[in-house]
């Protein structure tokens, strides 16, 4: 089972933005379960003040869909090594669609993301999934979208795009 | 001679991919003036195409694809339905 | 920039730096302008790419947000929160140094105390960036439960 460490080296991202702790369930071409702790210590609460209720501290829902894709990168990135896909391809994420948010999460939570494929097709991948807290289904996740493109395209890309290479992410 | 059930089928079929009511679609209301169809939706057209008719289509024939009646007519060739008269 | 200092509730970053109500229309809809500028050196950049900064597609709903909450005052211990994603299509990238505008329509939703918001993002060369749907609610202090 893929480690933190190995998370790190797949994620194109860098610190503070790596927004999956652990992989607790993988299954390549299907579907994957990513772990992501809230804490406290995290620079999204850095400028709380002192007297604010606890509902200020939900956790940004804007990181909750990007810690959910940051684990549909990581099972995108296992399916395509088992297809033995280029080296040097790139996710450029395009679309996220019928997301609902029934409640939040709160330090001290571990937010769960189970996603799956729906398919890949014409160079773009398709994703849904789920996201929990224990057992408490916190938001859905209707289709997230991305395409499969060479690193090349990156400058051209549309929003934020992860690459399969695992080379240190520096994009010259 | 078009098949007109095939026909209402894809203009069914586009319609739920753009989120619209099928009597909306018009057979040569091209998608992306009319409709706003962008390349990702062209995409999604496409797969659900070849999902419903089994086909493999090849992504260059999305050039071709620009209302309706364009994509009988691709998908009738690689379907083997009968063509559209001009 | 210091983190979210513009929003009174947790954020990464403050993702808006000017917002401006362009229309007011009491009780049914509201037109909203914001700007911000792509930095580098704000919360969460850094890493998102390392050498290569580019506005996290996730964070265009957060500009969305707090450009809500800041035109809606933060009112009264009620800040917005979202509820659904009906879609984000992202189009272009937004680069550092760039400035991103958004503009936003708000319309009262029939469930009571969900607000729509349809907006559009362009980058600074008037290129469409982003466009977003969405919809918020503002969530009274004391509604937390566990």
């Amino acid at each position: 089972m893929l480690t933190h460490a190995d998370i790190a080296r797949l994620l194109p991202h860098g610190h503070p933005l790596v927004l999956v702790d652990r992989v607790a369930a993988l299954e390549p071409g299907e579907s994957i379960a990513g772990l992501k702790a809230v804490s406290t210590s995290e620079l999204c609460y850095a400028h709380m003040t002192p007297g604010l209720p606890p509902e200020r501290w939900a956790y940004p829902t804007s990181l909750q869909i990007e810690s959910f894709a940051q684990c549909a990168a990581i099972l995108w990135f296992e399916t395509a090594r088992i297809r033995e896909v280029l080296d040097d391809q790139a996710l450029i994420a395009l679309a996220v669609r019928r997301c609902r948010f029934h409640a939040a999460a709160y330090p001290g939570d571990v937010m769960r993301h189970e996603a799956r494929i729906d398919t890949i097709v014409h160079d773009h991948l398709f994703v849904r999934g789920e996201t929990f807290v224990e057992d408490r289904c916190i938001a859905s996740v209707g289709q997230m979208v991305a395409a499969i493109g060479s690193r090349r395209t990156l400058r051209d890309a549309g929003g934020t795009a992860q690459t399969t290479s695992e080379s240190e992410a520096s994009h010259g | 001679m078009v098949d007109r059930a095939r026909m209402e089928e894809l203009r069914e079929l586009v319609a739920e991919v753009l989120e619209l009511d099928p009597d909306e679609i018009e057979d040569h209301a091209d998608f992306k003036d009319a409709y706003d169809v962008d390349s990702l939706r062209a995409i999604e057209v496409l797969a659900q195409i070849e999902r419903r008719y089994r086909l493999d289509i090849p992504q260059r024939e999305l050039a071709d694809m620009t209302n309706l009646s364009a994509v009988y007519d691709v998908v009738s060739r690689y379907a083997g339905w009968p063509v559209a008269s001009t | 920039m210091t983190g979210g200092a513009g929003v009174p509730f947790a954020a990464p970053l403050s993702a808006v730096d000017r917002v401006e109500v362009l229309h007011r229309d009491d009780g049914a809809a509201l037109e909203l302008r914001a700007e911000k500028s792509i930095d580098p050196g704000d919360p969460y950049m850094p890493g998102h790419f390392p050498g290569f900064p580019i506005y996290p597609g996730a964070f265009v709903p957060e500009t969305v947000l707090q450009a809500l909450a800041v035109a809606g005052g933060a009112l009264d211990g009620r800040v917005p929160r979202i509820v659904a994603l009906r879609e984000l299509r992202l189009l272009a990238p937004l680069l550092a140094g760039d400035t991103l505008t958004c503009t936003a329509t708000v319309t009262r939703r029939d469930e009571p105390g969900v607000l729509g918001v349809a907006a559009r993002v362009r980058r600074g060369d008037g290129r469409p960036a982003a466009r977003a749907e969405l919809e918020v609610r503002f969530v009274d202090d004391g509604a937390h439960a566990r």
